[in-house]
């Protein structure tokens, strides 16, 4: 038996939530619609799976690092109306166990939640960067231009450039604005 | 009254939850959509009663089908739903025809109640309402400019309202500053775009 704890603050989103989980024979043990309730009542309840929604009150991603620390074990999956894959990143820096769009189909939520509750990460999201690339983002999302990322990193800015490309595509990003914003954005 | 509904959200987790509130309110959901333009092949298709209507759907706008839903199958009520309480898109609500425009974060019990009043023929949006509080004209500002927009003199308007010309003209000036017009016409033209007057009838002759 899967026992899952639903955090979000929106009634309708915790019905439909609960009644999924329920026809796919998990077990929702109890509902919350705040981050700080949704700790508390996890450490009450201790599930085995957290559905945490990203954007209530007390639900940013400071929020699920203490969540994992009050009750260790505890899987966190996060569920988001946003699809931005470069969350993805951030959720799972910050200790989130799974990651899901609010698009997904019923069959993606039962298959993420047991995944989650197996200790198998879930991030269908996640784009495979190079750890460069995982550089060049991160000094984009600080705000850097081309010319200081790539004195930073002492290379030419053609290679700066041709990281933006691949970062670009990897990113389903139309351009290079785009990238910089999204980048700015997360950080 | 057996009352069959479409739910438009592309969540599937808010279309199941949907469907849980609505059986509550004795209404069944007989199609679904994800997206506004499969939403209008479904409502065409199985004729309901309602449809309920996310505000933010990908592509077509929640209001946006909701007018066409309202223009061409009059008969279907639509009830749009939001993320957000904004008064600007409760007055776009009102005006593109919805019955009620409700919040995602309103108690289950909110929403049935809401959806029942729907259901038995009440309208939970008025145009003017929310017209109002996105721009609040006064009443006896709305009066004047509803009478310009008829095509009636200040002269007249004074006649009418049994006020001094100088009283309607200080109306007059008051609304056009607050919807930042300068000019009679597009005085009218504004208040018109708002909802804030009803286009003259035109009588016979």
């Amino acid at each position: 038996m899967i026992r899952v704890l639903i955090v979000d603050d929106h009634p309708v989103v915790r019905e439909g939530l609960a009644r999924l989980l329920a026809r796919a024979g998990l077990t929702p043990v109890g509902e919350a619609a705040s981050g700080e309730e949704g700790i508390r009542l996890a450490r009450e309840l201790q599930p085995d799976v957290v559905l945490w929604d990203l954007a209530m009150p007390g639900g940013g991603l400071p929020a699920i690092g203490k969540l994992k620390t009050a009750v260790p074990g505890v899987r966190v999956l996060v569920l988001t109306a946003l699809d931005d894959p470069l969350l993805s990143r951030e959720m799972a820096r910050a200790g989130a166990d799974g990651f899901l769009g609010k698009t997904c189909t019923p069959e993606e939520l039962t298959r993420a939640v047991r995944a989650c509750a197996q200790g198998i990460p879930f991030f269908p999201c996640l784009p495979e960067l190079s750890p460069r690339e995982e550089r060049v983002l991160d000094l984009l999302a600080q705000g850097l231009s081309n010319r200081a990322i790539a004195e930073r990193l002492g290379i030419s800015v053609k290679t700066v450039e041709s990281y933006l490309e691949n970062l670009k595509r990897k990113l389903g990003c139309a351009s290079t604005a785009e990238l910089r914003a999204r980048a700015l954005r997360r950080a | 009254m057996h009352v069959r509904a479409v739910v438009v959200d592309d969540h599937p987790v808010v279309r199941e939850g949907l469907r849980a509130l609505l059986s509550e309110a004795g209404v069944e959901v007989v199609g679904e959509a994800a997206d506004g333009r499969a939403a209008l092949a479904v409502v065409r298709e199985v004729r309901p009663e309602l449809a309920v209507v996310d505000v933010a759907l990908p592509g077509l706008s929640g209001i946006e089908l909701c007018r066409r839903i309202r223009r061409r199958l009059p008969q279907v009520q639509v009830v749009l739903i939001s993320m957000f309480d904004e008064p600007a898109w409760r007055a776009e609500a009102a005006r593109a025809g919805a019955a009620a425009y409700l919040l995602k974060g309103m108690a289950p019990a909110e929403l049935v109640e809401a959806i029942d009043r729907v259901v038995k023929g009440e309208r939970l949006l008025s145009e003017e309402e929310e017209a109002d509080k996105v721009l609040p004209l006064t009443p006896r500002e709305r009066e004047v400019v509803q009478l310009i927009a008829q095509g009636k003199k200040v002269s007249d308007i004074a006649r009418i309202l049994s006020r001094s010309p100088a009283t309607v003209r200080a109306h007059k000036a008051s609304a056009m500053r607050k919807l930042s017009v300068h000019s009679t016409a597009e005085l009218v033209r504004t208040a018109l775009e708002l909802g804030l007057v009803r286009v003259p009838e035109v009588t016979g002759g």
